[in-house]
């Protein structure tokens, strides 16, 4: 007998905390979806069976009733979400027309999100972008300009591309590969060529290509070289297996000086 | 909050190893590192770079070389891009300033990364081309005494 009455108890201590918490979202505005309905309708229906007098029936409809309250609040939370949600196309046009320019600009600050902007987004290329901003023609001007513009559609083979210098021959990398052959084969029993040696060709624009081919040659591990400063000497030397410099110390930029003069006086036999 | 972190590194976990593999043909080494994770609001990301033997450090105006930067930032965007979905693709003179050896690796790069998937690449250069394959398809526009001369490579 005790144990129904410690029941009852412990089922209208339950559903009072129920009704205060219902009433709390009610009064409170907090969110009503923090109401475990399920659950609730779950304990109610648990301790109806113990309800025999009048307040204990009254107690369990208080309870039903203010679930009741919250689930109408649920209800117009959702209905107020999904029409919010929705906004007319042309109103909101109609509303941004309608924005002051100002208040627009910072909207779309606060929206933006550049990806990259170090570089892009400094006062410097802003106030460069502003410049050019203020050079360009009005919009009808521009198009009245672009009408004048012709265009003409017609097929190219490879052949005139590679004419044209459009597109590569052949890939810089096999350039580099045939270039590293040409030095291997090159060097003396030291497996050593003196810079010059290597890079001169007979015509000076030759010699330059050769000495732009060289420092690829250098820098991405197919070769290395041998400075000899006391002598004003240079080397290159071919490596056997290309050579990965991750890891390694890091590679220090030699100038070599390319100039009409020097070309010369190697053409000359001077620099022997 | 702790989703969004789980995520975000697990996705960085992925884009740091494809990052590194890229820049390993450019002779590079690199990282990449999410900064401020605590604040999604001001959370970003540092690209690390070390070009030729050096220790890789922050991405910025005044460290690297304009080539080493557009390689180091080209080989971010491919690494990222292995998990983007969309079919279509486009960059523009992302090869400037590059060297002809990273040009090369960058154009390899962009016709590998859509390789077998159903998208394409469009990739806009003032550079010489140095595309290869017969997926790729090459349009010039020269503009000759007012003209716009557009060919198409047959």
């Amino acid at each position: 007998m005790s144990s129904k009455r410690q029941r009852k108890k412990l089922g209208s201590g339950h559903l009072q905390r129920i009704i205060d918490l219902c009433k709390s979202v009610e009064e409170r505005g907090l969110d009503p979806f923090l109401v475990e309905v399920d659950d609730i309708i779950q304990v109610v229906r648990e301790y109806f069976p113990e309800w025999e007098l009048p307040e204990e029936l009254c107690l369990d409809a208080e309870t039903i009733h203010r679930l009741a309250s919250v689930i109408k609040l649920q209800s117009d939370w959702v209905k107020h979400r999904s029409t919010s949600l929705y906004t007319d196309p042309f109103l909101l046009e109609e509303k941004i027309r309608r924005m002051d320019k100002k208040e627009l600009a910072s909207l779309f600050l606060k929206a933006w999100h550049p990806i990259i902007e170090l570089e892009q987004i400094s006062p410097h290329s802003l106030s460069e972008a502003i410049k050019y901003w203020e050079s360009l023609l009005p919009l009808g001007e521009r198009w009245l300009k672009t009408t004048f513009l012709m265009r003409e559609t017609e097929a190219a083979t490879r052949e005139e591309l590679i004419q044209q210098r459009i597109l590569a021959e052949k890939a810089f990398s096999e350039e580099l590969e045939t270039f590293w052959s040409e030095l291997k084969q090159k060097v003396g029993p030291n497996g050593k060529i003196r810079y010059w040696d290597f890079v001169g060709a007979d015509t000076y624009p030759e010699t330059i290509r050769r000495a732009f081919l060289t420092s690829f040659l250098v820098t991405y591990g197919y070769a290395t070289l041998e400075v000899h400063p006391l002598e004003e000497e240079m080397f290159i030397k071919p490596f056997e297996k290309l050579t990965s410099m991750l890891g390694k110390k890091q590679l220090v930029s030699i100038p070599v000086s390319i100039s009409v003069e020097e070309w010369t006086k190697w053409k000359r036999g001077e620099m022997d | 909050m702790e989703a969004w972190k789980t995520v975000i590194k697990s996705l960085l976990d992925h884009v740091t190893l494809q990052y590194q593999a890229i820049l390993s043909q450019a002779q590079a080494i690199g990282d990449v590192r999410l900064t401020n994770e605590r604040d999604v609001e001001v959370a970003g990301l540092e690209i690390f770079v070390g070009f030729k033997g050096a220790k890789p450090v922050p991405l910025n105006a005044y460290t690297q070389s304009g080539g080493e930067r557009s390689t180091a930032i080209m080989s971010f965007l491919v690494a990222l891009q292995q998990h983007v979905r969309s079919p279509f693709r486009a960059v523009d003179e992302y090869d400037i300033h590059m060297d002809p050896k990273n040009r090369e690796i960058i154009a390899n790069l962009l016709i590998s990364s859509v390789k077998g998937l159903d998208a394409q690449y469009l990739a806009i250069t003032p550079s010489q081309v140095s595309f290869t394959g017969k997926d790729v398809h090459i349009i010039t526009v020269q503009n000759v005494e007012g003209t716009s001369i557009i060919r198409e490579m047959v």
